[in-house]
Order: structure tokens, then sequence, then C-alpha cells
């Protein structure tokens, strides 16, 4: 009976060492995306901020990011888009090149997948806990290796949701509006935000763009004072400006849309502009197997990163010619003095696979089979690569977007650039 | 008679060593903006290039410029704007920021006013006219990179009263290219060069106050659906970017722009120019109105007459609110016309005063000036409000509110008020 006694206190005190061992190390180890895995969008911290610098050549940049305390004293804090890192403007795919400065944009960021290659600067993994003075918590968090980067509309239509106005007031063309963001159709109620609007906001009905003083004009809203706007569905762009009164946050209205035509026309226009640049950049990816063969032949197995329109990845046919570079992190095509596809690999796509099941974010969910009698360096297991089915133009692309002389500063570019406040 | 041929040799000699000499220091001492003067536009070297970085706080980016050889191969070339230097979009005042990454603009720019202060890099004055190699041609880096006057497209051609001609589209699948001239709206009888440029289904199309796109056009059969139309000298204002254009590096097309945006009307570019004057009248208020100090009168115990001029190309209705016996702020600003206080919003620890008097110059304005000449008194003048030194000055009907913390100084960190060129990346 003491020999069980004893056992069971052995066991008892081997199960608690492992809980504490474990509990230990997953504090010392939190998550970190790794090679070769799409990191769970559940994982991911979630944060918005206004866009207040871009480096779109490295896909890098700088959020005021909203926490609890003075918004105009955060200072822009660093941001890095992972490689299959996806940005959504107004409804559509876009480049970081597409996004308005001033723009607030909704982020889902992991800690730096290899902190000694960020292009960020590195905090402390608890750092969105730490205050910063007056500016609060929140504003300044380690995960800013950003999976998901998405503006105000582009949030509200992948949430199902929209901005339900429920009264303006104005004067002089400028005022406020109380709405607020819900689901379209049922769920619970949602809290009541005020955001400003003045005579530049944008208005857009059908293909009209539309100032305050035409809605005025209309007898839609009043020239001056309140005016209930019973619970009006409408989608809203959403900027920052500084505010009088000591109002810590208040957040601006850029644009509003007032239906459904006139969303569609701007991710219609948005996402023309992104396909004719993946069209002249190549769709990237990475690279998941590759099968060596003689003389310089090898068969590569990638998977397309995701986030773009649909007609891109249907450019993807088995039998199809196609070429492959490699590209960095930031998505740099290694070469491109002659363009991108001077060095690439050329050959053959001999199947396109469809992943059954949830597609992670970051990745199309599409694998390609591709056939080359001569296989360049950089395209490796877990490396990023850019693909180009033969039909897409061939065209020379911008010297900051390749890499030039092997110079390590362009591969692996240095955090240095962001000024310390 | 020896002595006056003597006098006459020597007065010879004197004029021709003078005249040896002015060439000489004309090419050591080549023109650069003065502190206090604002440097005549027709000195400046002009070029254009396509937009490709912007560090809106510092007021300075970088532009692809355009020269003799392959556009794509240029790197992207360091601008900073002088402190009284214009932006405009869209026929409308403007901040960098508001300016998107890919328009091609048109710049006006001068060598560097000092170049140890410089925040970009400084290079050789003769730079414009050497070969950048590589297929790049010349003219790609000049070190006139002090950019009194940076213009997009449509700006640039209603500041000179030009338009673009459309004389012939060709199409197929919502894309094609577009073959027209800029000339001016006044008829002469000089024959302009056309120019072939394309345009695809995300070329926004503007007319009155409706946005549509290429299908519309072939839907409403002003545009056919496929091959070319001749469109008669139709007169429109085009926005105009860069893509790459197809070609192997050695053969295909070394620049042709393409066309962002086509102002089909007056309205519609008027239209355009609406929404961004208010948003800069806007962003004005909130920053406060830049000028320079041309004069300090001291008085006692920290009393003083601050004369300033405001800067330019500001919408009218911003200088109407300077008017005398309006109570006012004056705060210290650096060139990149950042606050040097802002902590606790720049209304903390700017000066405080009355707008005694106001001033406006007659005759030329040079660009850069408003013509405005504010006389301030204050009874407690800060340090940095002295004359050639750059300053905010806000009217009391203008909202107290803070700037955001990358638009002013703290703790006065050199790097801060003179920032490096070390962010331009070196190619």
């Amino acid at each position: 009976m003491m020999r069980l006694n004893l056992t069971r206190w052995i066991a008892a005190l081997h199960l608690g060492v492992c809980f504490l061992v474990s509990n230990a190390s997953a504090q010392e180890k939190p998550f970190r995306p790794e090679a070769g895995k799409f990191p769970p969008l559940a994982q991911a911290h979630g944060f918005r901020g206004e866009l207040t610098f871009v480096d779109h050549a490295n896909r890098r940049g700088s959020l005021r990011i909203q926490g609890e305390g003075n918004y105009f004293r955060n200072a822009p804090h660093p941001f890095a888009m992972l490689p299959y890192g996806v940005i959504r403007y107004q409804g559509a795919q876009a480049g970081l090149r597409d996004i308005p400065i001033g723009t607030v944009l909704h982020a889902r960021g992991f800690l730096p997948p290899d902190p000694k290659l960020s292009s960020v600067p590195v905090l402390p993994v608890n750092n969105r806990n730490k205050t910063a003075g007056y500016s609060g918590k929140g504003i300044a968090p380690a995960e800013n290796h950003l999976i998901l980067l998405e503006d105000e509309p582009s949030f509200c239509q992948r949430e199902g949701k929209v901005w339900k106005l429920q009264e303006v007031e104005l004067q002089n063309f400028a005022g406020k509006i109380v709405a607020r963001r819900e689901p379209k159709i049922g769920g619970t109620k949602a809290e009541e935000e005020t955001l400003t609007f003045d005579a530049a906001t944008r208005i857009w009905r059908g293909r009209e763009k539309l100032e305050v003083a035409d809605l005025i004009a209309d007898g839609i809203w009043p020239a001056s004072g309140k005016k209930a706007l019973k619970d009006q569905a409408v989608l809203l762009g959403i900027t920052w400006k500084p505010t009088p009164s000591n109002i810590f946050t208040r957040f601006h209205i850029s644009d509003i849309w007032l239906d459904d035509v006139a969303m569609q026309r701007a991710a219609h226009n948005q996402t023309e502009t992104h396909k004719a640049f993946i069209r002249t950049r190549w769709m990237p990816g990475w690279i998941d197997a590759v099968e060596y063969g003689k003389f310089g032949t090898a068969t590569i197995t990638a998977t397309l990163f995701g986030g773009m329109d649909e007609s891109l990845y249907a450019d993807f046919k088995k039998g199809a010619h196609a070429q492959m570079n490699a590209v960095e992190s930031n998505l740099k095509h290694t070469h491109g003095a002659y363009s991108p596809a001077h060095m690439a690999s050329k050959g053959q796509i001999l199947e396109v696979t469809k992943i059954k099941g949830e597609i992670p974010l970051g990745s199309s969910g599409i694998q390609i089979h591709f056939k080359t009698d001569l296989i360049i360096e950089g395209i490796r297991p877990g490396r990023n690569i850019r693909v180009r089915p033969s039909h897409w133009p061939n065209v020379n692309i911008p010297r900051e977007e390749y890499l030039g002389d092997n110079n390590p500063l362009e591969r692996f570019p240095s955090p240095a650039i962001f000024p310390r406040y | 008679m020896i002595r006056i041929q003597f006098v006459i040799g020597c007065a010879v000699l004197c004029l021709g060593a003078v005249l040896l000499t002015v060439p000489v220091s004309a090419e050591e001492k080549p023109f650069r903006p003065v502190a206090g003067q604002f440097p005549p536009l027709e000195k400046a070297h002009a070029y254009r290039g396509e937009l490709v970085f912007v560090d809106h706080a510092n007021r300075r980016g970088s532009l692809r410029v355009e020269g003799s050889g392959k556009f794509y191969r240029n790197d992207p070339h360091p601008f900073a704007m002088l402190p009284y230097g214009i932006v405009r979009y869209h026929d409308a005042p403007v901040d960098l920021r508001d300016v998107p990454l890919g328009t091609v603009l048109h710049a006006h720019g001068f060598l560097p006013p000092n170049p140890k202060i410089s925040a970009v890099p400084v290079l050789p004055t003769n730079n414009k006219d050497k070969d950048a190699g590589h297929y790049r041609g010349t003219g790609i880096f000049p070190a006139e990179n002090h950019v009194l006057l940076l213009e997009d497209e449509p700006s640039h051609c209603r500041r000179k009263g030009l338009i673009w001609k459309l004389m012939e589209v060709e199409i197929k699948g919502n894309e094609g290219s577009i073959l027209a001239r800029r000339e001016p709206q006044k008829k002469n009888e000089k024959k302009y060069e056309p120019e072939n440029m394309t345009f695809d289904a995300a070329t926004r199309i503007w007319r009155g106050r409706e946005s549509i796109r290429i299908s519309d056009l072939i839907n409403e059969k002003i545009w056919p659906a496929n091959g070319k139309k001749d469109l008669s000298d139709q007169t429109v204002l085009l926005g105009i970017t860069w893509k790459p254009a197809p070609g192997d590096g050695l053969s295909g097309t070394f620049t042709r722009f393409h066309i962002s945006d086509i102002w089909l009307d007056d309205k519609s570019i008027e239209h355009a120019a609406y929404f961004q004057t208010e948003k800069h009248n806007a962003f004005i208020r909130s920053r406060w109105m830049p000028g320079r100090v041309e004069e300090v009168t001291y008085g006692k115990f920290g009393r003083a007459t601050v004369t300033a001029t405001l800067f330019g190309g500001m919408d009218s209705t911003l200088y109407d609110d300077f008017k005398k016996d309006v109570g006012g702020q004056i705060n210290g600003a650096e060139n990149t016309l950042k606050h040097t206080a802002g902590h606790y919003g720049p209304g903390h620890m700017a000066s405080s005063g009355k707008i005694i008097r106001v001033k406006k110059t007659r005759g030329e304005i040079p660009m850069g000036s408003s013509g405005i000449h504010v006389h301030f008194e204050t009874d407690l003048v800060i340090e940095a409000i002295r004359p050639g030194r750059i300053v905010r000055i806000r009217p009391d009907s203008w909202p107290k509110m803070q700037i955001p913390r990358e638009e002013y100084l703290f703790q006065n960190s050199p790097e801060a008020r003179f920032p490096t060129p070390d962010i331009f990346p070196k190619y």
C-alpha cells in the first residue's frame, strides 16, 4: 500500500514537473512562424493604426498604433510584411505602394520568424503589454511581422460587417458622424463611435463621387445641425487627423461608400491595378520540395501565395510553359538588370493540385509541379520564389525591386532606417 | 606717351584678368539658394520622374528621374523640398503624403543651399550632365535635388496653360495605348511631338462628378472594344504614372509612361482640385502656415515685433485669415517645417501675440513666397524666431491641436533637426 502511494506520489510529482516545464518552455518559446508553414491567423496579434511610412520595395513601413492613451503621441511603429502576408485595400488585393499614407489599417502580426534577419526592430516579446507614458499600452507590439494588413472596408467585408450611421452633425461642410460597426445582418449591437468628416470627405454613390455639399444640395443632409440617419448601412474609409479639444483618439472619415455598386467599382479598380502588378512582378510562392535529376534538371513543387485575384491563379495550367526565379523574404527578385526572366529557370508546369479542406491565410491552396532543365541557386525547399506563366508579359522591373551585385544589405535590409523617437 | 600706353596696357590686362576670373568664379560658385531670398524659378534645373519613396515627415523622397536611357534601370534619386518648396497634385496644393507612389512628377530643383546640412546626398554640381552608365544615360541624378516646385501632370498643364490632345486610341481587352500631344491651349503654329502612352482596365476616367472606366466608354460606344479609333484631338488632362513596358532589357520600349487618370472636362478636374484643396486647408490649419522671419525688433522684457513672410502656394482662404489685430501664435520650425516643440501641442511653447499689420508685396511674387508679410507683436519671443529662420504661424481662429509625434522635435536631438541622408539606399 505504501509502495503504491509512493508510486502515485512520484507520478504526481513527475506530472507536476512536466506541467511546470511545459509552461516554462511555453513562456520561453513564444509562437513564431516557421519556415515552410503558414502560421494560423488565430495565433496572430491583432491591432490597428494609421499608415505613417512606407518602404514598399522592402514590403515594410510604420503604423501609428491605437493604444489606450494619447494617440498623437504614439511614435510610428515599424512593421514588415511576411513573404506570404496579404494586403487589402478598398476590398481588393493591393501592394503597400497602393495605400495612401494616413489610411487606418487593421493588422494581424507575429513575432519575427528569425529575429536575426528582421528588417524592422526586434522588441521584447511582451512589448504589447508595456505602458508607454501617456501613450498607454499596446502601441509597440513585438508582433510586427504581418500576415494580414487591410483597410476598413476590406476588414468590414471580410468580417461581414457594415457601418450603421446613427446621426450626422455638421456646420460649414464639416462635422461628426455617430455610427456603429456591426454585422450586416443580425448580431449584437456594437458600441457607438464618433468620427469626424470634412469637406474633403469623398462620398461614393454608384459611379458618382460626391461632395458633402452635394448631399446638402440634394436635401439628404442638413446644411447645419443634426439629423438622425436611422442605421443607414454604408462602408467607411478611415484615416486620422489631430482633433481639437483634448480628444485622445478620434478617427476621421476619408470616404463613404453609400451602396454596393460604389464599393464594387472601387474594388474593381484596385483589383485591376494589382493584377497588372502581379503579371509584371510574377506570382510569389515558396518551394515545398525539389527532386533533382541529371545535368541540372529538377522537378519543383511550389505553393503559390494567397490573396490574389482568381483570374491570376487560373493562368497556372497543366502543360503551360513558365519561368521561376528566386526571391528574398521581401519578394525582391534576386536578378533583374536584364529583367528577372534573364536568369530564371525555364520549364513546364507538369501538374496543378489544389489542397482540400481549409486553406490557411497566406496560402492559395494551389501547388504547382514545375520541371526545369536548369535549376538555379535559390530554388531550394523553404525559399521564396516568383513564377510567371509564359503568356504573362516579359518586362524589366524597376531598379529597387531586384538585387544587384549580391549586396547583403539589399538581401537583408537593416532596421536602421527607422527613426528612434 | 609711354606712361599713357603703360596705363592703357595695364587697364587692358586688368580687364582681361577680370574677364578670365568671372567665368572661373562662375564655375567655382554655381547658383545656390541664399538664406532670406526666394530663388528665381528660371534658375532651377527642371526634370521629371516617378515618385518611388516618400519620407513626408522630413519633406523628402525619391524620384526615378527620366533621362536619356532605360527608365527602369534608373535608381530612385533622393530629393528634399526647400522649406518654401511647393507641392501640387490634381491642380491643388498638397503635402508630400498626399501624392501616391508611382505618380510622375515635374520637378524644379536647385543645388543644396547648405550642403553640410543637406537631408539628401550631396552630388557633384555637374552630375546632371554625366552618363550614369549601364544604359541609363544622362540626367538621371541631378545635383539639383532641393526642390522648389514639384507638381503632377495636370497641375503642370494647368500652370503652363497646356492641354493633352488625344489623337488615336488602340485597344484590346480593356487595355491599350493612346497617341497624344501635350500643347498650349492657345493655338499656335508650332508642331508638337506626339507621345505614345499605355492605359489599362485600372485607368480612371473622370467626367463631371462621375468616375468611369474603360469598359464604360466601350459600353457607351465612345471607344471601340477592339482596334483603333481616331480621337480627333479631343482635349483632356492626363494623370501619368509609369509601368514596366514589355521588352527583354536590350530591346523593347525604354521609357513609356502610363495613364492613370483621364479628366474629360473642366468640371471633373475642378472637382478633383476641390477635394485636394479642402484636405490641404485642413492640414495647414492644424500644422500652421509656414513662413520665414525677415526681421525682429526687440523690445523690453522679452517683447518683440517679428516680420515674417508667409510661404506661397496655399489656398487664398488660408491667407485671408491673417488680418490686422487678429491674435495668433508663432513657433520655431526647421527646414523640414517640423515644429521645434509639440509634446503638448505646438501652441504650448509658441510665442503668443497679435498681428499688428499685414502687407502685400507689389509686382511679381517669386515662387515660394505668398508676397504677404505679417508683422506680429509678442510679449515673449522664443528662441528660433530669428531673421532667416523658418517659423509656423497660426491665427487664433485656427483650431489648437496636438500634432503627431513624427512632426515635431523633442529633446533637441540633432538627428531630428538635421535628418541625415543615410536612409536612402545606395544601389
